[in-house]
């Protein structure tokens, strides 16, 4: 029933758009604007994008939005989404695909093939803070550019060798992370810096009373010791194990991976 | 009036006499004979006595003299008189008009290197010595030496800055013999740690940790001028006491002397407190084994085992800049010197940057690249 419904909706698609035969080449399409919250020079401005990415990696990258996901699940429906394309638009295994439903205000960011390996956990995660900020106040057109300025970017640094991850050297390079860390070079710099002026400023003071008479002792004598054991004090404290932190791209049984939320 | 003071003078032409701390021997200004202390003190050991004796003759003579004047209403405030004396130049006779304290300097006029023996006749005299070794020059070589290397002197200090007085002293010091000890009660802690499925456990064990001994100190030295501060005097030391010599007057001829101010009592709380403090931290240093310690009560005592009298050799240096002055000491003997140097805020500020600017773009880089 569910993949009924979502074909009939690509289906429509389709038959708004082009032939079947066309979708294999260059006039295959990205963007499926089925809740119509982009106006027609938006669209084709987001198709261009999508496109331009799409062919300069040999990767996937979509745009979907519908009304309603039917009492589904975000990323449910996206997973159908992706059936329909490899089944009539001709999409490969590699694919990243944004899906945004209108009436329950959800998206869901789908990864699959060589996608689970440039989209990873904590990319999708950035990604989403990316475009988050644009949805929230309903601009769907700066929203779906940073989505797509976002791909263009994890696939250059996947095809680099080096997908945007944690601790992978570039996984900070936007975010709050890499800011606090030059701070914190700039505070451990402050601190040593001052440290190392105010031991020369000591040398400008050595008229300084002294405290002991080490030089006049002739060594203690120690006549009395003892070390007894006291008491014993045990703390417990319940922490759990944390979520794995290290980075990577959880995949389900399909072979996708998801970022799901409001907006 | 019979002099209360001693010219040192040589045997041989009557020139001034002063004490070499090079050749350790006391050198004629004038024909360059040199003399042993030994027959220095020979020659004078009678003049001294006499000049001691003198100086309690004249005292009497002074307080008649005073009351004669008061009657005739001519008087000294007591404000004005306290703390000096006046005495006559044998040489010259000019008047000296000296702090009670002083007890060798030179005449004002002739530059005669004058010694006023009374001040350490009786129970005055010190027990010890350490003659100067260093001389003038090496002073002020040495205080130009320690200008090097101070990042934050401002460049007019260095330049502009002159030496306003250089005087060598002999200072009185007390060297207290003694013994201290002491009983403290520490709290050691191990702590050890490990995970029990979703807990972290933390285990503590406390003990009990008892140490007493006491230390047995030789000739800890303080200051017993009230003219010298306490910190420059404190941070001169050590004196190598394998110099110490019985005390002569033939040591003094050619530098500033001054007899003690400060009692043995007055001066006993702080020879007290830095044995204490050793005995402190020499206890602490034997508790091992613990990756916590702290101090639950302690319990230290000075036994006072004999305090001597003894001069030592000290140069006092004394600069203005900028209106203030700036004073410093250099140890006669070691030539250790010490003193406090203005700062200069905008070296200090521009250090900084020098330094938090660069790391930090290295830091920052090393972050960003890592």
């Amino acid at each position: 029933m569910i993949k009924k419904t979502v074909s009939v909706i690509i289906a429509f698609v389709l038959v708004l758009t082009m032939s079947t035969a066309a979708f294999a080449t260059e006039e295959q399409r990205f963007v499926f604007d089925e809740a119509g919250i982009l106006t027609y020079d938006e669209l084709e401005e987001l198709e261009l994008k999508a496109a331009q990415t799409s062919e300069k990696y040999g990767f996937g990258v979509y745009i979907v939005t519908f009304e309603n996901l039917g009492g589904h699940e975000a990323w449910e429906y996206n997973e159908m989404v992706y059936d329909e394309l490899c089944e009539y638009y001709n999409a490969g295994e590699d694919v990243v695909i944004l899906l945004l439903s209108m009436e329950e205000r959800q998206y869901d960011i789908m990864a699959h093939g060589y996608g689970n390996v440039a989209f990873t956990d904590y990319g999708k995660d950035v990604m989403a803070e990316r475009f988050l900020d644009d949805f929230s106040v309903n601009s769907w057109y700066w929203g779906f550019i940073d989505y797509l300025d976002t791909c263009d970017e994890f696939l250059e640094l996947a095809e680099n060798g080096e997908p945007f991850d944690i601790g992978s050297g570039n996984s900070g390079s936007s975010g709050g992370g890499k800011f606090f860390g030059v701070i914190i070079a700039v505070i451990v710099s402050c601190v040593i810096a001052l440290l190392v002026c105010l031991v020369l400023k000591s040398q400008m003071k050595t008229a300084v009373r002294a405290t002991e008479a080490h030089e006049y002792a002739k060594g203690l004598d120690l006549t009395g010791q003892y070390d007894r054991f006291s008491h014993k004090d045990i703390r417990r404290i319940y922490n759990p194990p944390q979520e794995n932190n290290d980075g990577g791209t959880t995949v389900n049984s399909s072979g996708s991976s998801h970022k799901s939320g409001g907006f | 009036m019979a002099s209360e003071i001693t010219n040192h003078k040589c045997p041989a032409c009557t020139g001034p006499l002063h004490f070499s701390g090079a050749s350790g021997m006391l050198e004629c200004d004038y024909c360059g004979s040199k003399f042993t202390v030994e027959e220095i003190e020979k020659l004078y050991a009678e003049k001294e006595a006499e000049a001691a004796e003198n100086l309690e003759v004249n005292e009497a003579k002074k307080e008649k003299e005073k009351a004669e004047f008061a009657a005739m209403g001519i008087e000294w405030s007591d404000e004005e008189i306290k703390g000096m004396k006046v005495y006559n130049c044998p040489s010259c006779g000019a008047e000296l008009i000296c702090d009670s304290t002083t007890a060798a300097t030179s005449c004002p006029y002739c530059g005669n290197p004058t010694v006023i023996p009374g001040q350490f006749s009786g129970g005055l005299k010190p027990d010890l010595v350490i003659p100067f070794k260093l001389n003038k020059d090496q002073a002020v070589a040495a205080l130009e030496k320690y200008y090097k290397g101070k990042v934050f002197l401002p460049k007019a200090f260095k330049e502009h800055n002159h030496i306003e007085e250089i005087k060598g002293v002999y200072v009185p010091f007390w060297l207290c013999d003694g013994n201290a000890k002491g009983n403290a009660l520490f709290s050691g802690a191990n702590v050890r740690s490990w995970r029990d499925g979703d807990y972290d456990i933390t285990e503590t064990t406390y003990f009990d940790v008892m140490r007493e001994g006491n230390i047995d100190f030789e000739k800890i030295p303080v200051d017993a001028s009230t003219k010298m501060p306490d910190e420059h005097m404190d941070a001169i030391e050590p004196f190598d006491y394998r110099e110490l010599k019985p005390f002569s007057t033939a040591y003094l001829p050619g530098f500033f002397a001054d007899k003690y101010d400060v009692s043995q009592n007055d001066s006993f709380e702080r020879i007290s407190k830095r044995a204490e403090n050793s005995v402190r931290e020499e206890l602490r240093k034997t508790v091992v084994g613990y990756s916590m310690i702290s101090t639950k009560n302690e319990y230290y005592d000075f036994e006072n085992k004999g305090i001597k009298y003894a001069l030592m050799p000290v140069w006092m240096l004394s600069t203005k800049w900028k209106g203030q002055n700036f004073l410093f000491a250099m140890n006669g003997q070691t030539g250790k010197l010490v003193g406090d140097l203005p700062v200069d805020k905008g070296k200090f500020w521009g250090m900084f940057a020098a330094i938090a600017a660069p790391l930090s773009i290295v830091l920052s880089l090393v972050w960003l690249f890592m």
